[in-house]
């Protein structure tokens, strides 16, 4: 079974999604109970991906059939250290998103629980996939029932918000498209064979000014998805729409797939172009940070507060991403897995008031600590690892983060710089997040529907224990985690310095050696030759068998030529 | 001793913080009895088990262990990579003699209030969380001290600043102590954003978080550009000092951050007594102590934290004079003493103002309890106004004698423990001299200005305790929200006067620990300084004489006319000085009383301009993003369908329009052949020998080429649209000439179109490219010197190429000024051993017919790069060799 252990866990939710499709409309406890069972199943197996072995940075698990064998499309799959902690962030999340819209969601139930249990098919196939088009497929799969969540169950301008985060979505992908195709064609050319798998494209070595153009249109989607400013306008829209669930699932996982493009997809396969890109990006990550949280900071909505905050997060990941030392790589994996619980936790924390009073604007609260203490302290405690309180999970990944950034070989003299800038994102998330604190919880409860709001129920107080449960385990002991992250870290950072160093200039080099060899096939006059005397001779082979040797030491320099 | 001493480190943090999470949360449901039996008792066990480490140390040392410390490591909290090497921050804690010092007074202080707030929290509903809080700040506190790594101390760091958020907001009904306490954590924040810079900057250099390693490398430190940066004129160690003391002046309450500390008044009494005066405020001077050796290297970092220490002293103290409300005037002066006591640190007093903290926890924490019980006395809550107390000797004797004692110790009394440490600042000061060798007079400035806030202590402290105790009792304050209203004052119970004697006895007797009990007899026997000299470092200044005797005598007489002052203005009845200076000089006393305005300024300028630049971007995000990348777009696209469908008219006449104008595109399209070629090219841009040529493609046609461009076409009508063509020397156009050089390593073209009689000369550019970048290759390859080869075409297509006395540097030959030679396009000769090859261009020309007969040409000129394949003679220029 074990050798299915991938594929069991991406197609299950989508055989479960077709039952519930055959189930009578009616039966709504059984949908509920049946798709959270389904989930918490999903999670089970999901457990049992711990028992692989995560010393090397092998992929796990692994599985690969050829489906188309003349375009070499696959079904490959695999997990190791980097996609093991999303995948059970996203099964851990789901059913605790499903379980936290109980009570939220009254309509079309049955459609619900559908769109749940394809999504998480969608995202874990698009953790899991290790065949370019194949995560491709799972990528476009997941935007399906999101836009359609968003749209059913949202709120007043949901089809709206849901148009918007299609089209956003939508438009940078069709880009990704065509240079998976063109990533194709170009091996095709050079080896006569068709591929989409990762593992043969990672091997092609492409001329930089084709490697920009491809990263690009890589990096445009997934850029869409974090989102990275200025990228980032249908993040608010959604996240305000989405219904409580829907908010979770998309902050905490699908914002993820973007991050985690890069770190698998972009980053890879276009090193020399992400290098090149990277002082831009760079910037863009910090602006986010700090603009993010600016952004928050003013925001009236709780839950576009929380949205904001969000771009000001993944500003950070992004950040620890292309400082591409192994701390930056693992604070940044770890920060995707403490953004999906911390802002996760946010979300669910925010549908609870707004189930409860059905509204987010924070001059409508106040004074909540006295009325509901045990969501008060869960909140506090949320929002103070969101902050990056040390002892929470949210400072593990920011250090990581910043003295990745301000180790950074790639950042070069401006790492200081670029950490003191996005260090500021620090302070300004203590500044955002307590103003909400402040806003909600704290002054007196005089506005008269506060003041009998019941405290959590148990049933929510299940939802969120498990994620304060992380919010300490990774402040504590982040080790757990990070240990079975360090190989395929290491090896990412190996196989990307090795690239850049020999593919940076690779193809003008080449180019260099091939037109010197052929322009001088035989560099001295024959005629000249036979007036030579021996010892001139000798000498003139000496010269010789140096330039040949050195051309041998160019084409070596040049590097992955052969 | 068999048992592991060590490991009583790790409970003297988890005690403390197991019983934050016991009342924090079951103390709810739990009695006020269970609740602070299980606080108290957690701390009282701390307290243990420190005295139990301490004496542990002591023995150690007194064993002739100098450098003994205690060590206990928990597990690897994480690691990161510096430098290729892994760095581990482990959990580990660690008691040396500075740390075990600090253990001592926290603990023992913590203890002592954490005993009275079970008396002055009595009827607190929130009893259980206010104990929690009170837990947590003492497990954080403790983890600040006994950490052996910066980053473990950043846990406890910004752990005691949450609780000191949650503790000053206790009370969070009321909005402004809650925005009090919002304000504390965010000016803490700012604060340990400098901490975590001034980490990289160490990690980065020395390669390790502990302390200890740090201290070791510090002499490097200070030999390194911080940020490899040589043009910043400044190293390692003063950057990161620099930063380090940023987030001391958050903590600590230092200029410029020392704004949220006064409002920080807004939390409980016991909070402002253990958080706000005796421990979590001095962890700024703490953290200078444990880095000393790095500050010690850093003058300029040095001169920065005595000059803010100092200027904060002198600010908080004149602020501290008009104020009328106890615990404000107390908070003042907290911010002034931490001013001192960072004064010490910056003049490399390290163990002074080290003292200083100690002997500040005992009369300080006195004080702020003193306050308590007066408060507790007369019903005020939150704070009292001492223009409504007065006379209260009579009825609270206790806190009346221990409330002396401490104002005697602050305003440096002799034999009062504050004499003592005020005095070894002032002496610090005044020894630091050449220290400072941008500004050796800076130590006695600085000097005169502590000695000036000395004076300004003594009067502010005895016009508080004057106005608070002596005289007539002024009725307390206004009753509208008071517990006990209309009552005489009385004194508190005895949970709250016990704490208050322990610590009035140690502000009493605690300056002997400098001198020691037999100090008066051996005047060099300082068993402070000798207990914590291998924690700190010494910037080796020497103490004359003469500096005692001035830090002695000025010291005294600061604390006798300041205390005089206070006397003859508030202690003798009806005396109206005070109100005529008030009126004499308003603005003086409305500038004081608004505290230097400093809180306006910051909301003016920083906390204005972020508001706004946060209002700013949420608007830009609405305007410019979302208006540029969602309506903008959707607006174009829109705009785009209503064109379109504009088209769709209905108007037949407008359809049969378009439609033959589609026609008519459509024919001409057909009917006109398209001719277009194009040639495969390399990556340098040069056409490779054979010629790959290929013509546009289209319905029936046929095509026709003529290669050279001659008139004559060299093939029929054919229907392939590709060509393969190899071009010789003679189907290059004559007179069109391209050069190219290189050599083994490479090829660097220059083409340029050779006229006949225009002589052409390889520039400098070309003279470079022959010359690689790589040293070992400069030096082992020819390079042509002096006067470049000339180059020039002939009338016939040839090129004659005179090497002009170029030579060739390796064999050092001359070449003959008159040897010439003449070589054809496609061939190439050598000039030594760099070569140069004239390449040629050619001019291809198709024709194309379509199916109706019509015919449409189109030339393409491009160069050909020589193939192998064409063996063309080659030219060798120079002679032999």
């Amino acid at each position: 079974m074990s050798g299915y252990l991938l594929s069991i866990l991406i197609w299950l939710p989508l055989f479960a999604a077709v039952v519930v499709l055959f189930t009578p409309r009616q039966s709504v406890g059984v949908i509920r109970w049946f798709s959270v069972l389904v989930m918490l199943v999903e999670l089970g197996i999901s457990l049992l991906l711990l028992t692989g072995d995560y010393t090397s940075a092998q992929f796990q698990f692994a599985e690969r059939a050829v489906l188309v064998e003349k375009l070499g499309i696959t079904y490959s799959l695999g997990v190791d250290g980097i996609s093991l902690w999303l995948v059970l962030l996203t099964t851990l999340l789901t059913p605790l998103a499903t379980y936290s819209s109980w009570t939220a969601i009254h309509t079309k139930v049955k459609e619900y629980a559908f769109s749940f249990l394809l999504l998480e098919t969608g995202m874990l196939g698009a953790f899991i996939a290790l065949d370019v088009l194949l995560f491709y497929v799972f990528w476009e799969l997941m935007l399906i029932p999101m836009a359609l969540i968003i749209g059913i169950w949202g709120g007043p301008n949901r089809v709206y918000a849901a148009i918007k985060f299609f089209l956003f979505t939508m438009v940078g992908s069709l880009f990704m498209l065509v240079a998976i195709i063109y990533l194709a064609v170009q091996y095709q050319a050079q080896t006569n064979l068709y591929t989409f798998e990762l593992a043969k494209l990672t091997e092609l070595v492409l001329p930089v000014n084709i490697q920009i153009w491809l990263f690009a249109a890589f990096a445009l989607a997934f850029a869409v998805k974090v989102p990275m400013f200025p990228l980032h306008t249908w993040l608010p829209d959604a996240h305000v729409e989405a219904p409580t669930g829907g908010s979770v699932i998309l902050a905490a996982v699908l914002l993820k797939l973007g991050c985690y493009g890069f770190l698998r997809f972009a980053m890879p396969l276009f090193p020399s172009a992400s290098h090149r890109f990277i002082p831009t990006l760079v910037v863009l990550a910090i602006v986010g940070i700090i603009y993010g949280a600016y952004c928050a900071w003013v925001q009236k909505d709780f839950k576009k507060l929380v949205a904001y905050s969000s771009v000001s997060h993944l500003g950070f990941v992004m950040l620890g991403l292309f400082s591409v030392t192994p701390q930056g790589l693992s604070g940044s994996i770890l920060q995707m897995v403490n953004h999906g619980i911390s802002t996760g936790a946010l979300f669910v924390l925010v549908g609870v008031i707004y189930e409860r009073r059905h509204t987010r604007d924070l001059n409508e609260f106040g004074g909540l600590a006295k009325v509901m203490p045990n969501y008060a302290l869960i909140f506090v405690v949320v929002a103070l690892s969101s902050a990056g309180l040390p002892g929470t999970n949210g400072f593990v990944g920011e250090f990581m983060i910043l003295s990745g950034a301000f180790l950074s070989e790639f950042f070069g003299e401006r790492a200081p710089l670029y950490t003191l800038f996005a260090a500021t994102g620090v302070v300004l998330a203590a500044v955002y997040l307590l103003h909400a604190v402040l806003k909600v919880f704290f002054g007196p409860a005089d506005n008269e529907k506060n003041q009998h709001l019941p405290d959590l129920t148990a049933r929510e107080l299940t939802v969120l224990a498990p994620l304060v449960l992380f919010v300490f385990w990774i402040g504590l002991y982040p080790n757990t985690f990070l240990k079975s992250m360090e190989p395929s870290i290491k090896a990412f950072t190996d196989n990307y310095s090795a690239k850049l160093k020999a593919g940076d200039d690779a193809p003008t080099q080449r180019a260099v050696v091939k037109a010197a060899v052929n322009i001088f096939p035989q560099t001295v006059s024959e005629t000249g030759m036979n007036q030579e005397s021996e010892e001139k001779k000798a000498d003139r082979d000496r010269n010789q068998a140096r330039s040949d040797g050195e051309v041998e030491i160019f084409a070596q320099v040049a590097g992955g030529l052969r | 001793m068999e048992f592991a001493v060590e490991r009583t480190l790790l409970w003297i943090v988890l005690l403390p913080l197991a019983g934050a999470i016991i009342n924090g949360l079951a103390g709810r449901y739990a009695s006020r009895t269970t609740v602070h039996t299980v606080a108290v008792g957690s701390v009282a066990m701390a307290f243990g088990l420190a005295l139990l480490a301490f004496v542990r140390l002591y023995l150690l040392r007194a064993a002739g262990e100098q450098d003994a410390k205690l060590i206990y490591t928990l597990y690897e909290w994480f690691a990161i990579t510096v430098n290729n090497s892994q760095v581990s921050i482990p959990v580990r804690f660690i008691m040396d003699a500075l740390g075990g010092a600090m253990t001592l007074v926290v603990s023992g202080v913590g203890l002592l209030i954490h005993i009275y707030a079970c008396g002055y929290m009595k009827d607190d509903p929130s009893y259980a969380r206010f104990f929690s809080y009170m837990n947590l700040f003492m497990a954080s506190m403790l983890l600040l001290v006994l950490a052996s790594n910066v980053p473990l101390m950043f846990v406890g760091w910004e752990g005691v600043g949450l609780c000191s958020y949650l503790l000053i907001g206790f009370w969070f009904e009321n909005k402004s102590y809650a925005e009090a306490g919002r304000k504390a954590f965010i000016t803490n924040r700012i604060g340990d954003f400098g901490v975590l810079i001034a980490m990289f900057l160490l990690v980065q250099a020395v390669g390790s978080f502990e302390f200890e390693t740090i201290n070791r490398h510090a002499v490097e430190l200070a030999g390194r550009w911080a940020f490899g940066l040589p043009a910043l004129r400044m190293t390692v160690a003063t950057v990161a000092t620099l930063f380090l003391f940023l987030g001391c002046t958050g903590k600590s309450a230092q200029i410029p951050l020392f704004v949220w500390l006064p409002d920080a008044m807004a939390g409980p009494t016991p909070v402002s007594a253990l958080i706000h005066a005796a421990t979590m405020v001095t962890s700024g001077v703490y953290l200078i102590c444990r880095l000393s050796p790095v500050f010690a290297v850093a003058p300029t970092s040095m001169a920065v934290v005595a000059i803010i220490g100092t200027a904060t002293a002198f600010l908080a103290a004149t602020i501290a004079l008009v104020q009328n409300n106890m615990k404000r005037i107390l908070a003042y002066s907290t911010v002034s003493q931490l001013g001192f006591m960072f004064a010490a640190a910056g003049c490399g007093a390290f163990a002074a103002g080290f003292f200083h903290v100690y002997t500040h926890a005992f009369f300080k924490a006195c004080l702020f309890l003193g306050a308590g019980s007066v408060m507790h006395a007369v019903g005020a809550h939150g704070d009292a106004d001492i223009r409504q107390l007065g006379g209260l000797r009579r009825f609270q004797p206790r806190t009346n004698w221990t409330f002396l004692a401490s104002c005697l110790a602050i305003a440096g009394v002799p034999l009062f423990s504050g004499f003592f440490s005020k005095d070894e600042i002032l002496v610090g000061a005044l020894s630091v001299g050449d220290f400072f060798f941008f500004a050796p007079w800076l130590g006695r400035v600085l000097f005169a200005v502590l000695v000036i806030a000395a004076i300004l202590t003594a009067f502010y402290m005895f016009r508080l305790y004057f106005m608070t105790f002596w005289g007539d009792y002024r009725g307390g304050p206004s009753h509208d929200n008071a517990e006990h209203g209309g009552h005489d004052p009385h004194e508190s119970p005895g949970s709250m006067t016990w704490p208050l004697v322990l610590l009035g006895v140690g502000a009493i007797v605690g300056g002997y620990l400098w001198v020691g009990a037999l100090g008066l007899l051996h005047l060099h026997w300082e068993p402070w300084v000798v207990w914590l000299e291998p924690s700190l470092a010494s910037i080796g200044t020497e103490h004359h004489t003469s500096h005692i005797a001035w830090a002695l005598g000025l010291g005294t007489t600061a604390a006798v006319v300041g205390i005089g002052i206070a006397w003859s203005w508030y202690a003798r009845k009806d005396v109206e000085t005070p109100k005529r200076l008030k009126e004499q000089f308003p603005e003086v006393h409305q500038f004081l009383m608004d505290k230097w305005r400093v809180d306006e300024l910051y909301d003016a300028t920083i906390l204005g301009g972020s508001r706004r630049l946060g209002i700013a971007s949420a608007n830009f995000d609405n305007a410019a993003i979302d208006g540029l990348l969602a309506s903008a777009s959707s607006k174009a696209v829109k705009g785009l369908s209503y064109l379109f469908t504009r088209i769709q008219t209905g108007v037949v006449h407008a359809y049969g329009a378009i439609m033959v104008a589609g026609i008519v595109a459509v024919a001409w399209w057909f009917i006109f052949p398209h001719a277009r070629i194009d040639v495969q090219l390399d990556e340098n841009g040069l056409a490779r020998n054979p010629v790959h040529l290929a013509a546009g493609e289209g319905l029936g046609y046929e095509y026709q080429w003529d290669i050279d461009s001659d008139g004559t076409f060299e093939t029929d009508w054919q229907s392939g649209s590709k060509l393969e063509h190899r071009y010789s020397i003679d189907e290059l156009k004559p007179g069109s000439v391209v050069i190219f050089a290189g050599s083994g390593y490479g090829v660097h073209t220059k083409q340029s179109k050779l006229m006949p009689g225009e002589p052409f000369h390889l520039d400098e550019n070309l003279l470079g490219s022959w010359q690689h970048p790589d040293e070992y290759f400069k030096k082992t390859y020819p390079k042509l010197v002096g006067v470049l080869p000339k180059i020039e075409a002939d009338e016939d297509g040839g090129v004659i190429i005179r090497p002009n006395g170029a030579v060739v540097a390796r064999t050092g030959k001359r070449i003959e000024r008159e040897e010439t030679i003449r070589v054809r396009p496609g061939e190439s000769v050598s000039i030594g051993e760099a070569k140069l090859t004239i390449a040629g261009y050619a001019q291809a020309t198709v024709a194309v017919k379509n199916a109706f007969g019509l015919i449409s040409r189109d030339s393409i000129t491009f160069t050909i790069a020589r193939d192998s394949g064409s063996n063309a003679p080659q030219a060798y220029l120079g002679g032999t060799r």
